[in-house]
């Protein structure tokens, strides 16, 4: 133990004194200076990131909203809404001995106008058409000499029983015009005796509501192309011999496909401007230098805008604007400043003229100033005399939040049905102290760009 | 250099200023790369380990408590990223405990008088495994616990190490005593001979 001490001791000893082993040598440092270059350049992307995200998350929702967003329907348009029901659900056996056997088809017709005209004139052609009689919720109309039922239906769905009541003796059609459900158009069964002749018998007008207008069926759908007996009449041989008319089928096809005016509308534009900046006013002003890419989205005339904007942004000011913690051994003159700065902007704009071609809009917001590299020159009057800094460098210092207040006009120009130029004056209004040298830079410029309407 | 200066070289540090980064790097090379050369192979390995120390201290030198001396916390980030770098290869060799590590009796005392160069060669000459915890225990003053914790392994196994380590040391320093003149050029000749040796062999062929 105690030579296991001594040979601690005399490593420890020995090893704490390098001598020239570890002389410093400068390739050292360039090769750490070099690791911390690189560090600083990762460093500036990843306090990037959140903004990109952010930028990418806004894009991925405008995105999805755009394409998944449900097909938008204009109720003041008219509509046609086509029910098909097979009349054989709603006829049930008479209360007597008769059964009806209805037609294969009945319609119901949901259609109407604002006006409230609508009309329908099926036309049934047959040698056999069946007698009809009205009950109690069912009208049956009948043509002379054979008749054809045809049954409008106002509840088909509560009690199923659109049944005519047939003379026992004689087959019989009917036609089920169901109404639908509540609001649907009532149709309404009306003879035209006079006008039809013997073989040309029902009519059915619907009775339309309001905003609904449309052909109930079409005239010619009706096509009676099949005998059919009816059950339990006490001639029946007779009847049978009759032709039943039989609807083949009422297919109203009329569609009004609808229309859907959207008011909304989706632009990603591409911007250049040239801008003069300031601190406190523009009696200092040097010019500047952005460009950027925006996304919009709108409503109507309501326009949210937001992207991302690189800036050049030069600026001269007193020193007296200049605000540092650093106590300077002489006070420099002026400060010249030429800084690169991410502006992210949420602006809303409303539209306040606009036509087919040409738009004018006004809008305010507020930016994110990201501070990407900020170099500061300092002005003496007359040569200081010993330490007295030139300058002052930074990166990825300085961040504003909705540190700026914006507004702009906007007019854009329609070049054809895809792309627009725009061109927007601003004004950028501090809300905070900008930069390292927190001063109260205002910029105002005019920016030129070209926007795809994506929608 | 005062505590004083010290401490305006790490605030300027903290500000991340590069001139203050330097400084602070001339400064405490030296300190810096004593520990290094005793955990490395070579110099090249211990200016490597030294880079990413420091890199680790200024990049992280915010969370330095100024309460406490900057050499004491620099100087466990230099040990920590030894050991970060030859984690892989200690991984590998500490699997020996010491009841199954073979005892070698040393009736010797060891009483040579070796300078720096000399320790560092040997030291240098130990497997990673052996030389790292030789460092921990003999020099930096960790137990076998808290060896056992820094490196993953228990603590028999960190006083197996250390017990070969120090068979291994001892049988180098006496293999120098039993040679005439100063041991650390009885080393340097005696690796010349060998080399010497080696190349007439190698001629001789």
């Amino acid at each position: 133990m105690n030579q296991d001490n001594e040979l601690n001791k005399m490593f420890r000893e020995g090893l704490t004194e390098p001598g020239h082993n570890a002389e410093y040598r400068e390739a050292d440092w360039e090769a750490l200076e070099q690791m911390l270059d690189e560090r600083q350049k990762k460093r500036g992307i990843i306090i990037l990131l959140p903004y990109i995200g952010s930028v990418a998350a806004i894009l991925l929702v405008f995105f999805a909203w755009m394409f998944f967003k449900p097909a938008a329907t204009d109720t003041g348009k008219p509509v046609i809404a086509v029910n098909k029901t097979k009349a054989g659900d709603n006829a049930s056996k008479g209360a007597g001995q008769q059964t009806a056997q209805v037609g294969q088809v009945a319609t119901n017709a949901n259609t109407g106008t604002q006006n409230g005209t609508a009309s329908a004139e099926p036309k049934i052609t047959d040698t056999n058409p069946a007698q009809t009689q009205n009950g109690n919720q069912n009208a049956a109309l009948v043509s002379a000499g054979n008749r054809t039922a045809i049954a409008a239906n106002k509840h088909p769905h509560k009690g199923n029983n659109p049944v005519a009541p047939v003379s026992k003796n004689e087959p019989q059609t009917m036609i089920a015009a169901n109404k639908p459900d509540k609001g649907s158009t009532e149709a309404s069964a009306v003879t035209d005796q006079s006008a039809q002749g013997g073989k040309e018998v029902v009519l059915a007008t619907p009775q339309p509501d309001q905003n609904n207008a449309a052909t109930a069926f079409s005239p010619q759908t009706f096509v009676m192309n099949k005998p059919e007996t009816v059950k339990g009449s006490a001639n029946a041989d007779s009847a049978a011999n009759k032709t039943m008319p039989r609807i083949a089928k009422q297919a109203p096809k009329t569609t009004v496909k609808a229309v859907a005016e959207s008011n909304t509308h989706f632009a990603l534009s591409v911007l250049a401007a040239s801008n003069v900046n300031g601190v406190g006013s523009f009696q200092q002003s040097q010019f500047g230098a952005d460009l950027g890419v925006t996304i919009s989205a709108g409503y109507k005339r309501f326009t949210l805008t937001t992207g991302a904007i690189y800036a050049k942004t030069p600026y001269a000011t007193d020193f007296s604007n200049y605000h540092i913690k650093y106590q300077f051994p002489v006070n420099p003159t002026t400060v010249n400043a030429d800084c690169r700065v991410l502006d992210i902007p949420i602006n809303l704009n409303y539209q306040v003229f606009g036509n087919f071609k040409n738009k004018f809009s006004v809008g305010t917001g507020l930016s994110s100033y990201l501070m990407l590299k900020e170099n500061y020159t300092y002005t003496y009057a007359s040569y200081p005399g010993g330490y007295a800094p030139d300058g002052y460098s930074t990166e990825n210092r300085n961040k504003h939040y909705f540190g700026v207040l914006n507004f702009d006009v906007l007019y854009q120009h329609r070049l054809n049905s895809k792309f627009s130029l725009d061109v927007q004056p601003y004004f950028k209004l501090p809300l905070t102290d900008i930069g390292y040298g927190h001063v109260k830079l205002q910029t105002a410029g005019v920016a030129v760009g070209f926007s795809w309407n994506i929608k | 250099m005062s505590d004083q200066e010290l401490q305006n070289i790490i605030q300027g540090c903290i500000k991340q200023d590069r001139a203050s980064q330097k400084m602070l790097y001339k400064t405490l090379y030296g300190f810096g790369m004593g520990i290094c050369l005793r955990y490395a192979g070579n110099r090249y390995e211990a200016a490597e380990i030294l880079n990413s120390g420091f890199f680790k201290a200024l990049t992280h030198i915010k969370k330095y408590d100024e309460s406490r001396p900057f050499k004491a916390w620099l100087g466990r980030i230099m040990t920590n990223t030894a050991i970060d770098y030859y984690r892989t290869n200690l991984k590998v060799a500490y699997t020996e405990d010491i009841d199954t590590a073979p005892d070698i009796s040393v009736d010797e005392s060891v009483n040579a008088k070796l300078n720096y160069e000399d320790l560092l060669a040997l030291v240098q000459k130990l497997p990673n495994a052996y030389r790292t915890v030789f460092n921990l225990y003999a020099i930096d003053g960790y137990s076998h616990d808290e060896i056992g914790a820094m490196l993953g392994i228990n603590a028999g196994t960190s006083k197996s190490n250390l017990h070969k380590a120090r068979q291994k040391l001892q049988q180098m320093i006496r293999e120098q005593q039993g040679n005439t003149g100063r041991p650390g050029e009885t080393m340097m000749i005696h690796k010349m001979i060998l080399t010497d040796t080696f190349l007439k062999d190698i001629l001789k062929r």
